[in-house]
């Protein structure tokens, strides 16, 4: 099973001779998500805290009803609920019907394995779970978790939120008491310090991408759950933001640029985590393994880039056309991951080709980023200019996404520094990056051959819009 | 000498093969020995018992016989269907590139040989006009022999000939002036042996199935895939098999001497489908960077439509025509049980679809099983042995599960299978059975099958060697059966009922459905049973809807080359932008 890894390039975490000038500090911090120390969201809902009242810019209020009626997280438990839940667990064989019209509660009769015959239903039981890590971590009532306790011991949350405020926040047991005094020490046990761009970032990714715990892998994305494609900054651009970032964003220069890095690098560390945990559980004996989580596929086709398969064949010429030249030993099913693309390219970093060291590998990324790149991060801080052009990577089409969204966080990044100093408002590569946009747009099924068609304008306009951001 | 003197030596000799077969003593005699007879040029000999024009059907006009020259740049694509160096040509570099991809040849390689080429073409092009302009000497004398044998004499006749197999000879040898220095460096490269193991019918012995452990004879290196390679070598039955005793002889005599029961529609079909499948125990197996080098995807094939394109060059038992010897044959075939199933003979054909695709299955499966052991050492077996479309699709937000995918491929959704085409007849083949028993044993293989690929991405090799073991036993057991039926005109009008039934209601992969349409032409044809025009297979261009949609129609023919820009980006981008929905649409309207 070790050579399995061998189809990952070489390593390459250079540890350079950069002194430790940045403190290391509590952003790799293992973010707490023990549900027995979790209060729930009413906890934190009274009028004169997060309930009732507006956001605003200094004073706390109305995050709650801002969360609740705006954010599409608040909603998770509609998603498990839905026809499209139920067909995806079908098709991976968790459940062996779907059964219509029952109340909720009464569909954990569906799961696949006769009760009796622990084995099989427990499979099926822990395979659900999974999913409920991501969808309904805080244990929301569902047709699904009635009699399915997210975790034992844990008290069903009568919220009704299936993501509530303590998944990102960190379980409030231990410090809702004094968190909201002026001497709060923003390293307490259990909270999430969210205002730093890399522990939010991670705080993301451990469902976006995955971790120790977080499993969405080809299996699924086959049965029909959409692929993981994760950048902060563009989904956080995306949201109804419940918290005020204002001050912060004056404060900081390329603060949308900063975001966009803060998000790879923590792609790039949950991708570890994540891969570490695929291989130890793909070698898990089975039967151990049974009642507590699945046992991994290996290779795991989530690992990779999507189009580094899913291309249609092409001739030569067509394969001469879009750049995809061949390479001697250029194994299909890379690590080259969607979601580490642009790190790669930007930092030049790869992932390991050693299953058996990944511990250690996320350790040297860590100390590597803490050594040269959390710099980067600094409020003061610029980011190098030719940025757009280290990132241009379009030779597929999860490169090209990867690029357009780099490249979405320099012009924002941009757009705001000119307002800033200017005043005026001005976008840049505006005309590119909406071209872009409409080309990379998510395919229809009947859409197969655009990928032939567009590759030499979308190289042409990343060409023109990397100009421009210059 | 009597007949029986005759028959008593034939099987003295073919008592001498048996004791040296296992020796291993199957010598290949190259197709010049062949092409003495069996390059007549037609008529009123080609009404025989055998044709004797079979070489030249082959030469002239089947692509087989370009196996070899399309991996070094010939093709016969002068005017006449003359043959022409052009390595530098796109569609003729195609093999040269991907050998210098795979390092078989260097860059340098290949500049000599487009250098070569420069020197040597406008030499062939001259040496094949005189092959022309004698050729048409010989013939004009054996004319005027025919009106005045004393104008023209049979000295004149055979000198004349003579120098026409002179000419020939110069051909060749300019051929092969330009061709050794790269096949002597395919024979020092593993992978230039594997590629020469299905282009190239090179081998001196036919006993070692292992292709790194067998020499090559040189002097066939341009025929390519020729006689011997589908007919076995030639050394023990050459001299007994055009003595007319010979087709008394029942098939298993002729196959002690090395010759294959290409008569049996099982044998014929495993014969193509170890290269057009593949066969790792032979060598022949294109590995996934192979194709990354520009290889062209292997297509689905049913055996008859392939067959036809070839052309055929054989004829089935009763298209043969009655004059001496046939009823020596047939008596000699019936006599053997294994062909027994000769004796109806009115369908051939059909029965050949029904048979070969099963044969598909079974060489699929135990491709994947061979891979597994072949590619132990990478943990995974190699990606060719997989079903091309499983991974290269474009993503789609909306999944069609089409009906190979539902009924053949493993439980969870997402994790390759091989070939979904290959169990598309062979499913055909158990509902003609109308055997309940055989229904059930055929889909509890079938779930042992997808129970073992679903225990891990690409199969759990022990699960998928023992579930292959198990298919390719209940398959091989169908196979006799079904050949040794009567294949009746209900049986071939059921066959087309059902899969105009499958074509109309199920969703079908690209390949399944070319496949089913392939199997509608000929059964329909054969069986003189009712087919839209729309459907018939095209006698040119791909004209009806279902043709264009599909690329029904071959690229057919020894001038044809497959990685033609007109062709092969075609295919791709039909394959591409295929639609099951769409494809079923376009069977009901053809059907209606």
């Amino acid at each position: 099973m070790t050579s399995l890894a061998t189809h990952c390039t070489s390593i390459l975490l250079i540890l350079g001779g950069v002194a430790t000038s940045v403190a290391r500090g509590d952003h790799w911090r293992k973010l707490e998500c023990e549900p027995s120390a979790a209060l729930g969201a009413w906890s934190c809902a009274a009028t004169a805290c997060h309930g009732g009242g507006e956001l605003s810019r200094r004073t706390s209020g109305g995050e709650l009803e801002r969360w609740r009626n705006a954010d599409p997280h608040a909603r998770a438990a509609s998603t498990i609920e839905s026809d499209a839940f139920a067909k995806i667990l079908l098709k991976l064989g968790i459940i062996t019907k779907i059964s219509d019209g029952k109340a909720p509660g009464q569909r954990l009769g569906d799961l696949a394995g006769n009760p009796d015959d622990l084995s099989n239903h427990a499979q099926a039981a822990a395979r659900l779970n999974e999913c409920l890590q991501c969808h309904n971590p805080m244990g929301a009532p569902t047709s699904w978790t009635r009699e399915l306790a997210p975790a034992p011991g844990v008290e069903v949350m009568s919220d009704g939120l299936a993501i509530g405020c303590e998944s990102c926040h960190g379980p409030a047991k231990h410090w809702i008491g004094d968190h909201f005094r002026r001497d709060f020490d923003r390293q307490q046990s259990g909270f999430h310090d969210l205002k730093n761009p890399l522990v939010r970032a991670r705080t993301c990714t451990q469902c976006h991408i995955g971790d120790g715990q977080r499993d969405m892998n080809h299996d699924m994305i086959a049965a029909g759950h959409p692929p993981l494609r994760f950048d902060m900054a563009s989904y956080e651009r995306a949201l109804p933001k419940h918290w005020n970032d204002s001050r912060q964003r004056a404060g900081t220069r390329d603060y949308e640029l900063k975001l966009w890095l803060a998000g790879q690098l923590a792609n790039f560390d949950s991708g570890l985590s994540l891969l570490e945990s695929r291989v130890a559980r793909s070698k898990a004996e089975e039967p151990e393994n049974r009642a507590k989580r699945a046992k991994a596929p290996w290779p795991e086709f989530a690992e990779s880039n999507c189009s580094s398969c899913h291309h249609a064949l092409r001739s030569e010429t067509e394969a001469a056309e879009t750049g995809i030249a061949y390479q001697p030993n250029d194994s299909p099913l890379s690590t080259k991951n969607w979601n580490c693309g642009a790190l790669e390219a930007l930092l030049g970093l790869e992932r390991p080709a050693d299953a058996d060291r990944l511990p250690e590998i996320q350790a040297d990324f860590r100390r590597l980023v803490d050594d040269r790149y959390l710099r980067w991060l600094e409020p003061d801080a610029s980011l190098p200019a030719d940025l757009p052009r280290q990132v241009q990577l379009a030779a597929n089409y999860d490169q090209q996404l990867q690029a357009y969204a780099c490249y979405l966080a320099v012009a924002k990044s941009r757009y705001d520094e000119r307002h800033k100093t200017s005043g005026v408002p001005s976008p840049i590569a505006l005309d590119e990056l909406q071209a872009l946009r409409t080309l990379l747009r998510p395919r229809s099924s009947s859409d197969a051959v655009t990928e032939r068609l567009r590759y030499s304008e979308v190289l042409r306009l990343f060409e023109s819009a990397a100009e421009k951001l210059q | 000498m009597s007949r029986l003197n005759s028959l008593g030596l034939l099987l003295a000799a073919i008592f001498a093969t048996a004791s040296t077969a296992q020796e291993g003593a199957f010598h290949y005699i190259g197709a010049v020995k062949c092409q003495e007879c069996h390059y007549a040029p037609g008529g009123p000999r080609a009404r025989d018992f055998v044709l004797l024009t079979e070489a030249r059907t082959w030469k002239n006009r089947d692509k087989h016989s370009m196996a070899v020259r399309l991996l070094v740049g010939i093709s016969r694509t002068g005017e006449d269907g003359q043959l022409v160096i052009e390595p530098e040509k796109e569609e003729n570099a195609v093999g040269l590139n991907m050998l210098v991809r795979l390092k078989v040849f260097t860059p340098d390689d290949m500049q000599e040989a487009i250098a070569r080429a420069g020197e040597m073409n406008p030499e062939l092009q001259t040496a094949q006009e005189a092959v022309r302009a004698n050729r048409k000497k010989t013939l004009q004398a054996k004319l005027d022999n025919l009106e005045d044998p004393d104008k023209v004499t049979f000295d004149q006749i055979e000198a004349l000939e003579k120098i026409e197999s002179e000419t020939e000879e110069q051909v060749k040898t300019i051929e092969l002036a330009y061709l050794t220095p790269l096949i002597d460096k395919m024979y020092a490269s593993p992978i230039g042996r594997g590629c020469l193991a299905c282009h190239a019918d090179l081998r001196e012995t036919g006993t070692s199935p292992n292709v790194e452990s067998v020499s090559f004879r040189k002097d066939s290196v341009p025929d390519g895939v020729s006689c011997e390679a589908c007919h076995g070598p030639g050394e023990k039955y050459l001299d007994p098999h055009y003595k007319s005793e010979f087709r008394s002889l029942a098939p298993s005599a002729k196959i002690a001497l090395g010759l294959n029961d290409l008569r049996h529609p099982a044998v014929r079909a495993n014969q193509c489908y170890s290269c057009h499948i593949g066969d790792v125990q032979q060598g022949k197996f294109i590995e996934h960077s192979w194709y990354m080098a520009g290889h062209p995807p292997l297509p689905s094939i049913e055996v008859e439509t392939f067959a036809h394109d070839m052309p055929r060059h054989w004829r089935y038992l009763k298209e043969k025509k009655i004059r001496d010897g046939r009823d020596d044959f047939v008596a000699a075939i019936l006599g053997d049980e294994a062909h027994a199933f000769e004796i109806d003979s009115k369908f051939p054909q059909t029965k050949e679809v029904v048979v070969g695709g099963v044969v598909a299955l079974r060489k699929s499966v135990a491709l994947l099983a061979d891979a597994h052991v072949k590619y132990k050492d990478a943990g995974i077996p190699d990606f060719a042995a997989f079903d091309c479309l499983a991974c290269h699709q474009e993503l789609r937000t909306k999944p069609v599960i089409t009906r190979d995918e539902s009924k053949f491929d493993p439980f969870i959704p997402g994790r390759p299978n091989i070939g979904r085409w290959s169990f598309a007849l062979a499913d055909l083949a158990v509902d003609l059975s109308q055997d309940a028993a055989q229904r059930k044993a055929f889909d509890a293989q079938i779930n042992a099958w997808r129970t073992a690929m679903t225990r891990q991405p690409f199969g759990e090799p022990q699960g998928t060697a023992t579930a292959a073991a198990g298919l390719q036993t209940l398959l091989k057991g169908m196979e006799t059966s079904l050949a040794s039926q009567e294949t009746s005109l209900e049986m071939a009008a059921a066959a087309y009922d059902r899969l105009k039934q499958i074509a109309t209601t199920e969703l079908l992969d690209f390949h399944s459905a070319r496949q089913t349409v392939w199997a509608m032409q000929v059964i329909a044809t054969e069986a003189a049973l009712p087919l839209p025009e729309d459907l018939k297979y095209p006698a040119g261009d791909n004209t009806s809807d279902v043709a264009r949609y599909l690329q029904i129609r071959l690229p057919a023919g020894a001038k044809k080359v497959i990685t033609d820009p007109n062709n092969l980006p075609l295919l791709l981008s039909r394959i591409g932008d295929y639609d099951p929905e769409r494809f079923r649409e376009l069977m009901r309207e053809a059907l209606k």
